[in-house]
């Protein structure tokens, strides 16, 4: 199961409300209001997973995740969006970027917990 | 000749006997380019979008343009609507740009490709299999006439669709705006309700910190009453129900009532508000909808300026019977390729925000009977924006020609 979660949205209501959630579920939350200041920070082998919002200001989650895997590539990456994102479409915009889910706001902290769980399935 | 016995002679056939059936395709392709040649203006209207394309592919354009280039002939081109014709047009009107093409409904398709040279000499091309590459293999007969009425009545008819290719045009762009619109919303909308649900299933499952989440919870419903309402608004204003619900009111008191509030909310992010100001202003109009455009004004200056100061002044112009509201900051400014179409619907630059608050200001003003606009934009040095309005039946108190509330940011 991953334990050590990155999360990036600009909306501090959201991160902060996961970073309480998923913590109270025994999960270790880093979380960045900023994607280039979280970009700055990203360091290889940190994280298991990171659960990334798309519109952000100054970068968006899919620019984020470009630069990320050039550090690391080996962590999980989750795109949680209130976008009407379709992963085939996604597919064919970024043919190389291998996501490993998409999960759509609004998403309840347990449900998001259990689909960090399937992760390693 | 009269109208009446041009059309008896159109019914008896009598012109009719000038058409001329055209079997093999190559001889009238060759009369068509002979009309093109010979004429001061040629309407040509495609059967198909492949049956442009089959042209492309010909050579036809460049042909057209070398011909065009000598005799000066006027070309006007109609081609139903194909998502795949887009980035072929483009290329052909660069390179024939003294060609006037435009894009029409696809439900226009027809099997027929028809030429008008000089609104008398017509070429209805059959398109007998649409699905052939080569030219010659798609077309099949054709009918030549130089029957004045016909030819008319084929140039109105082309004229007619010409002029409905405009209205095509707005129709397409006002689709595409609908569906950003909905993706915009959709996604502004489940930004806080996102928290919403997050924060009351933690004030259930973490009871010890129940307040600090009902705080959190209050915080996104606010915002997403708010937003629900722009949502709303925007609605109302296009569907023309925006009704005004006007009273007689202190302006001035209106403006520093909006400056006190916002300037509350302005705090959390360390802004400090000053006002200096004296006397009163009555106008007659809507006070919640004009509170409501101050605050939307207030609110992106406080959004866009993180140091610096903003300024709102407001100016009784009592001989022109109208009062002028400015509003400026030191902020970002705006980006200057959204600056024609800022008030304008769902425009966006900040990534935040649906892009209604100043198309429903900009509607509530010129409901007023008055017009906003933008006075100074220094992109990363400060934006002003401005609006008046008629004082109409200023009352006697109104002595006031001008105060200003300035708000200092810390």
């Amino acid at each position: 199961m991953p334990r050590r979660v990155l999360v990036v949205d600009d909306e501090p209501d959201i991160t902060y409300a996961l970073k309480v959630g998923l913590e109270g579920k025994g999960f270790l939350v880093e979380t960045y209001n900023d994607p280039t200041v979280a970009l700055a920070k990203f360091k290889p082998n940190a994280f298991d997973v990171a659960i990334l919002d798309i519109r952000m200001p100054k970068m968006s989650g899919f620019e984020l995740y470009r630069e990320m895997i050039k550090v690391d590539g080996r962590t999980k990456i989750v795109f949680l969006t209130a976008f009407d994102v379709y992963r085939e479409e996604f597919e064919k915009m970024f043919p190389k970027v291998k996501v490993t889910a998409f999960l759509k706001k609004p998403m309840t902290i347990s449900k998001l917990v259990a689909r960090l769980k399937e992760l390693d399935n | 000749m009269d109208r009446g016995n041009k059309v008896a002679r159109v019914v008896d056939g009598v012109e009719g006997l000038s058409v001329r059936v055209i079997e093999k395709p190559a001889e009238s392709l060759s009369l068509a380019w002979e009309l093109v040649q010979g004429s001061k203006e040629t309407l040509l209207m495609f059967s198909t979008p492949r049956a442009f394309l089959r042209q492309v592919k010909a050579g036809a354009f460049a042909r057209l343009k070398s011909i065009l280039d000598l005799t000066g002939t006027s070309v006007k081109i109609l081609i139903p609507h194909d998502e795949q014709l887009d980035p072929v047009l483009e290329k052909v009107r660069s390179e024939a740009p003294s060609v006037d093409f435009r894009v029409m409904n696809e439900s226009l398709r027809t099997k027929m490709s028809i030429l008008i040279a000089d609104r008398k000499r017509t070429l209805v091309l059959e398109t007998r299999d649409d699905e052939r590459e080569e030219l010659l293999e798609a077309v099949g007969m054709a009918t030549y006439t130089e029957s004045r009425s016909l030819g008319a009545s084929y140039a109105a008819i082309f004229e007619n669709i010409w002029k409905q290719t405009d209205m095509y045009d707005k129709l397409k762009l006002h689709e595409k705006l609908q569906s950003d619109f909905v993706n915009v919303a959709a996604h502004e909308l489940r930004t806080p309700v996102q928290a919403i649900v997050a924060y009351a299933e933690l004030a259930t499952t973490d009871v010890d910190n129940r307040d600090e989440y009902y705080g959190k919870l209050l915080k996104s419903v606010t915002r997403l009453q708010k937003l629900t309402e722009e949502i709303l608004d925007a609605a109302r204003i296009d569907g023309g129900t925006l009704r005004l619900n006007k009273e007689r009111f202190d302006l001035k008191a209106l403006v520093e009532a909006v400056v006190d509030e916002q300037g509350i909310k302005g705090n959390a992010k360390a802004v400090s508000l000053v006002m200096l100001s004296s006397g009163s202003l009555l106008i007659e109009g809507d006070r919640g909808r004009l509170g409501q455009v101050v605050a939307n004004l207030l609110s992106n200056a406080i959004k866009f300026t993180e140091k610096g100061s903003i300024t709102v002044s407001l100016e009784a112009r009592k001989r022109e019977n109208r009062v002028v509201i400015r509003v400026s900051d030191t902020g970002t400014g705006i980006d200057p390729s959204i600056v024609p179409r800022l008030f304008s619907k769902f425009v966006v630059k900040s990534q935040s925000g649906t892009g209604l608050g100043l198309y429903i200001s900009k509607n509530i003003i010129e409901e007023h009977g008055g017009r906003i606009w933008v006075e100074s934009n220094v992109p990363g040095g400060g934006a002003t924006l401005a609006f008046e309005i008629p004082i109409k039946q200023a009352g006697e108190e109104a002595e006031l020609e001008e105060s200003r509330a300035r708000l200092g940011v810390a």
